[in-house]
């Protein structure tokens, strides 16, 4: 006989994945609690006002195939418009400014050869990776022994392949090519459906924005959820555990239930002191799968002046801080917004300096890219998510060599009644909106699986 | 007959932070992951010599051609037949300095050594700016005021 507990779930992270958890498991009957270190809901997303502009200062974009999140978009009521590419793109390489249209800058015929030869290299690996699984790929852990600047070099990536590679590395990982295990790389390209999808605004990744912003979602979520459900500023310091029950341990007290999902992001999973300890490859994966170091930018104008010189607002620069660059403007252009990624090495130095250098830094690699106008924008905004003690970087994980083949398969095993969520969890576009919401889905029917089968037990919750 | 290459950056630094950190030798294999050491013959003025010894090559010689302080050097390289010149400008702007650091190269085998080195050593010029800026915004921050005592301190090995 087991005894009564407080709740069916408790939930640790309030981002999107704990959120959607704790809503399908409510959905199902069970009772559930969520515990947020942080005192605002969203983890990962989160969304301000700077100049009337609505800015998203996490993830942002969404894309086709990304069924869950906009699924879970469409119940909250938030809106969706296309990401803003109309015009060329400008490529900042090597001093010289080029104008281009499609996804394939202009690095001149032998580079642009390499880039090709190179790319179509990389996508045969990505295609021996089973999406959910890298540990079954052929030569999974030679795979994982190199890091892509590693992988790289052994292909003779000319220089020019090498820097576009690190600035894809630099945003969509937040670390340089020689940080990053080869193996993660290819399966996160796979599991993304392929470099094109993954790096695409029409008909890929970056198609869409959310009209109310990202964080909208998440707040709609918790308020449906109800007040009594989600415990803002309330991390959970402790979770003592056996095999039907957990009790976790907050500066509010204790709280007990059946079962926990934890949807915090790897590393912050060390943050939390299991009782007893989890199992050594759990250990080894929350102190292995460090996430990256990824900062944003935003520039307010009175209008998306560059559109005026035939310009989307899309750019690479090989130059940083900024390394990339999207048109974040409303959908009635009544702004100009500018977003800037700053990724990898350069975040780490950036984040560190004071607000008002880090404003003139940013603003001064917009002006190298859009002229004058951009030096001078009606409001900033930058948000260093590595400065972010409960979030701990961005965008998503980024393990080193060696850390992927014989650990991940431990992102998602549960260790007694403690299940676990994230983005990072998701067996497709983790490290993405849609696999935030569909590992918190994920994990919530394994739970419901489990509990429905004790349904009696789990009927004498208080 | 000339090649050339600019990269500027916006800082917060001051004309005087910046000035004093590219004037000190003894923080250039800090700024620039080329160099091995540096020196200057003597105070920083126009014709005062110096060497600067990168990585894996011998050491060279150098010479300013240009000293306003606070606000520009130069010196050359010379090479055979061609002259290598290595410019640094600071000037106020928006709402700080606007510094830049360029490379000229002049003489009959500019668009060889463009080809050889003018390249390589453009590609380095944004990581030396901000690590110039960096430093110079570091060198404030821990003492208060720029530091000129070292700026004659041979750091030959």
């Amino acid at each position: 006989m087991t005894e009564s507990v407080d709740v069916d779930v408790a939930v640790v992270g309030a981002g999107l994945s704990g959120l959607a958890a704790a809503r399908h498991l409510q959905q199902r009957g069970l009772s559930v609690r969520v515990f947020e270190a942080m005192d605002r809901v969203g983890g990962r997303v989160n969304s301000t006002r700077v100049s009337e502009a609505l800015i998203d200062l996490g993830g942002t974009f969404v894309g086709p195939e990304q069924d869950r999140i906009l699924a879970l978009a469409d119940e909250m009521g938030v809106g969706r418009y296309r990401t803003h590419e109309a015009g060329d793109h400008l490529l900042l390489w090597r001093k010289e400014t080029k104008r281009y249209q499609g996804q394939t800058p202009p690095v001149g015929l032998p580079g642009l050869l390499d880039l090709l030869r190179v790319r179509a290299s990389f996508e045969r690996l990505t295609r021996s990776i089973p999406s959910g699984r890298p540990w079954d790929a052929p030569n999974a852990h030679e795979l994982d022994a190199q890091t892509l600047g590693s992988w790289l070099a052994s292909k003779r990536a000319s220089q020019a392949t090498y820097d576009l590679l690190a600035v894809v590395c630099k945003t969509s990982w937040g670390c340089e090519p020689s940080e990053i295990s080869l193996l993660y790389v290819l399966h996160y390209v796979s599991q993304a459906g392929g470099l094109g999808p993954m790096l695409a605004t029409r008909g890929g990744a970056q198609e869409e924005h959310f009209v109310e912003g990202t964080h909208e979602i998440a707040v709609r979520v918790a308020d449906k959820l109800g007040d009594e459900v989600v415990h803002l500023g309330s991390p959970v310091l402790r979770i003592d555990w056996t095999d039907d029950r957990v009790t976790l341990h907050t500066d509010a007290g204790t709280t007990t239930a059946r079962r926990a999902v934890v949807a915090v992001p790897p590393a912050l999973r060390s943050r939390i002191r299991f009782v007893p300890e989890l199992p050594a490859p759990h250990r080894q994966l929350a102190q292995r799968w460090s996430t990256g170091v990824l900062s944003k930018i935003y520039a307010v104008y009175d209008s998306p002046f560059w559109r005026e010189a035939g310009l989307s607002g899309m750019s690479i620069s090989d130059e940083g801080p900024v390394f990339i660059t999207f048109d974040a403007s409303p959908p009635d252009a009544s702004r100009g917004v500018l977003l800037g990624f700053i990724g990898g090495d350069y975040a780490r130095e950036w984040d560190a300096v004071a607000p008002a250098e880090r404003r003139i830094r940013a603003l001064s690699a917009l002006g190298d890219l859009f002229g004058e106008r951009a030096l001078a924008p009606s409001g900033y905004i930058d948000q260093r998510w590595g400065e972010e003690p409960w979030v701990g970087g961005g965008p998503t994980a980024a393990p080193g060599p060696g850390a992927v083949a014989g650990l991940h398969a431990r992102l998602t095993e549960p260790v007694g009644p403690i299940h676990w969520a994230g983005t990072e969890t998701a067996r497709r576009w983790a490290g993405f909106l849609d696999g935030a919401v569909s590992a918190g889905e994920r994990a919530a029917r394994e739970v419901a699986v489990e509990l429905m089968a004790t349904r009696p037990e789990a009927r004498r919750a208080r | 007959m000339t090649w050339s290459v600019h990269h500027s950056e916006l800082t917060t630094a001051t004309t005087a932070q910046l000035w004093d950190r590219w004037g000190d030798p003894g923080t250039w294999h800090l700024d620039d992951p080329a160099v091995e050491w540096a020196q200057f013959d003597g105070p920083l003025a126009v014709g005062t010599t110096g060497v600067v010894k990168n990585h894996g090559t011998p050491a060279q010689k150098i010479t300013f051609t240009r000293v306003e302080h606070g606000r520009a050097m130069d010196f050359v390289v010379r090479l055979p037949f061609a002259t290598l010149t290595i410019t640094h400008d600071m000037e106020p702007a928006l709402e700080g300095v606007r510094t830049t650091h360029g490379i000229v190269l002049d003489g009959p085998l500019h668009r060889l050594y463009a080809a050889v080195l003018g390249r390589k050593l453009a590609r380095a010029l944004p990581l030396v700016v901000r690590n110039v800026t960096a430093g110079a915004l570091r060198s404030s921050a821990t003492t208060g005021k720029p530091d000129s005592s070292r700026r004659q301190k041979n750091r030959r090995p």
